[in-house]
């Protein structure tokens, strides 16, 4: 009797170890077909604790995907100082950003053979994912979405991927007013669908429509403005007055000036809607002359 | 030394029939399918082609399942033994307690590779049915670097089985695996920023525990970088052979003090 018990005692715990495993990959299983289905779950974070911790934990689960999705455009390697966020907010900028800055494979291990096993063992050059191979990122950043709607930067970069990389901005039109309609609050958002339609599509017209949105979302914000919204504005601002220049409109870019001026005179944005306020007013006044 | 390779089949023999016949590979090869199934037809933005992930969840499996089972197979030999007794006729055979240690390590170890063989065999078929690519030189480092890593947990696991009870056996090995999986490259750097004691702690463990992340080349299989030099496996499976053999030392030496 003692010995069936004993045995018993002796075989339980790794069928305990079977069954938590089995429950453990059960939940991941249905968590990753409700990732990839197309039912949406509740995005809206409650007033009650559950349902704001629920919201946080699936905020930091999805930045957990989204960073996957960054790994991958470094070929698995995880890089601090260059990832597609960068790409995804300076995608105008044709990548004006250093790509030569030290990713030295084989860097000293200072005489640890662990280190210098794993050095070798473990890629570490720096490299980017090609344009044709861009497909692999979406699922991460497809999941990210799925897992927080509210990740907007998650949002950004998907966009960024299928517009710049994959040259599908219709699928990332309708990504980012996925987005928008999830987020209505998001000014990224805008300005990112505003920058889709001027730089990709050159609609001057939904452009200037998008960023006038955005303005509006971010001037009816109330309360402190951090450097991050600050910046987000005069982007809005160098847009709105670009589009305006481009159709001769000085009161606009007055306007402009003036709001971007407000928020910052010395910076470069609205040093450059300056410059272009004044080019329009000389050859007004030229042309008064005349 | 015939009777010793003798002795020593039989052994393996029977933890290879242990492992078929509690039907865990069943069960992980399941789990495995249902896992997978819905991320193969996973077409996000209605794009298709995106295959890393999937191999590289593929792996993670694969990791995942053949750690779990070696760990359970290591860890449940001995105690299952005296349980049962059949640790007092195998010792009055005559079979020494060394050729037993030796015979049950290789037994758990062949039943653990032969675990690897299917799920690197399914996972072969799934990216040749897939991609297309049915072998890459990374892919058999990446079997072979396995290899060596089940055969540290299995010695882990059997020097453990001596001290421990079953459940507290898999628990610290599986925690020492998959903490070094995921801190061991970082370890030194953990360690620079910690007081005299946990820096003392932090470089012993980085001494002492077992490099899992040696024999992780998911990496570079999963994202197509070029294969390590063979010079670097033939160190890493030194490092496991040498671990091993200091496991498998200290489970002789406690299997000698143990008063049967």
């Amino acid at each position: 009797m003692n010995s069936v018990r004993y045995n018993q005692h002796i075989d339980l715990p790794p069928l305990r170890v079977l069954q938590a495993l089995t429950a453990l990959l059960v939940a991941v299983a249905l968590q990753t077909m409700l990732l990839f289905s197309n039912c949406e779950l509740p995005q809206a974070g409650g007033s009650s604790m559950l349902a704001l911790i629920s919201d946080d934990t699936r905020m930091v689960f999805s930045s957990a995907l989204l960073q996957k999705s960054d790994e991958y455009f470094h070929g698995g390697v995880r890089v601090h100082n260059c990832g597609l966020q960068e790409h995804a907010h300076d995608h105008d900028h044709e990548h004006a950003h250093d790509h030569d800055h030290d990713h030295s494979a084989l860097s000293s291990t200072g005489g640890d053979p662990f280190q210098w096993i794993n050095q070798r063992i473990h890629a570490q050059e720096h490299r980017h994912l090609s344009a044709d191979s861009s497909v692999e990122l979406l699922p991460w950043v497809y999941a990210a979405t799925k897992a927080s709607a509210h990740n907007v930067q998650a949002y950004e970069i998907g966009a960024y991927i299928l517009s710049d990389m994959m040259k599908k901005p219709q699928v990332a039109i309708e990504f980012l007013q996925d987005g928008i309609r999830k987020n209505p609050e998001s000014v990224e958002l805008e300005l990112s669908l505003g920058r889709l339609y001027f730089s990709v599509e050159k609609n001057m017209e939904t452009a200037r429509i998008h960023f006038q949105r955005a303005l509006e979302k971010s001037l009816g914000a109330s309360g402190e403005f951090d450097e991050n919204d600050k910046a987000l504005r005069l982007n809005v601002c160098f847009y709105l007055g670009k589009i305006a220049h481009s159709m001769a409109d000085v009161d606009s870019v007055r306007r402009f000036y003036k709001i971007a001026a407000a928020i910052e005179p010395n910076s470069v944005y609205s040093i450059t809607i300056l410059k272009w306020l004044n080019e329009l007013e000389s050859t007004k006044e030229k042309s008064l002359n005349e | 030394m015939l009777i010793v390779t003798l002795q020593i089949n039989a052994l393996i023999r029977t933890s290879l029939l242990e492992l078929y016949r509690r039907k865990d590979l069943v069960v992980v090869f399941i789990l495995g399918a249902v896992l997978l199934l819905p991320l193969s037809f996973a077409t996000p933005f209605g794009f298709t082609g995106a295959n890393i992930y999937f191999n590289e969840m593929a792996l993670l499996l694969i990791w995942l399942f053949s750690i779990v089972i070696t760990t359970g197979v290591a860890a449940r030999l001995f105690p299952y033994e005296f349980e049962k007794r059949t640790i007092y006729p195998l010792l009055a055979k005559p079979v020494s307690r060394g050729v037993l240690i030796l015979g049950r390590y290789l037994g758990a170890l062949t039943a653990s590779a032969s675990a690897l063989i299917i799920f690197y065999a399914a996972y072969i078929l799934l990216c040749g049915v897939r991609q297309g690519i049915w072998f890459s030189e990374t892919l058999l480092q990446a079997f072979v670097l396995h290899l060596g890593l089940l055969a540290v947990i299995t010695a882990l696991g059997m020097a453990g089985s001596l001290l421990l009870t079953v459940s507290a056996n898999v628990t610290i090995v599986l925690l020492l695996v998959f903490a070094m999986l995921v801190f061991g490259t970082r370890l030194p750097e953990l360690a620079a920023g910690q007081s005299v004691f946990g820096k003392i702690t932090l470089y012993a463990a980085y001494a002492l525990a077992p490099h899992t992340e040696f024999f992780d080349l998911r990496q570079r299989l999963v994202h197509e970088w070029p294969a390590v030099s063979w010079g670097v496996c033939t160190i890493v499976m030194a490092y496991a052979a040498v671990y091993s053999t200091a496991c498998l030392f200290v489970a002789d030496l406690l299997l000698r003090r143990k008063k049967l």
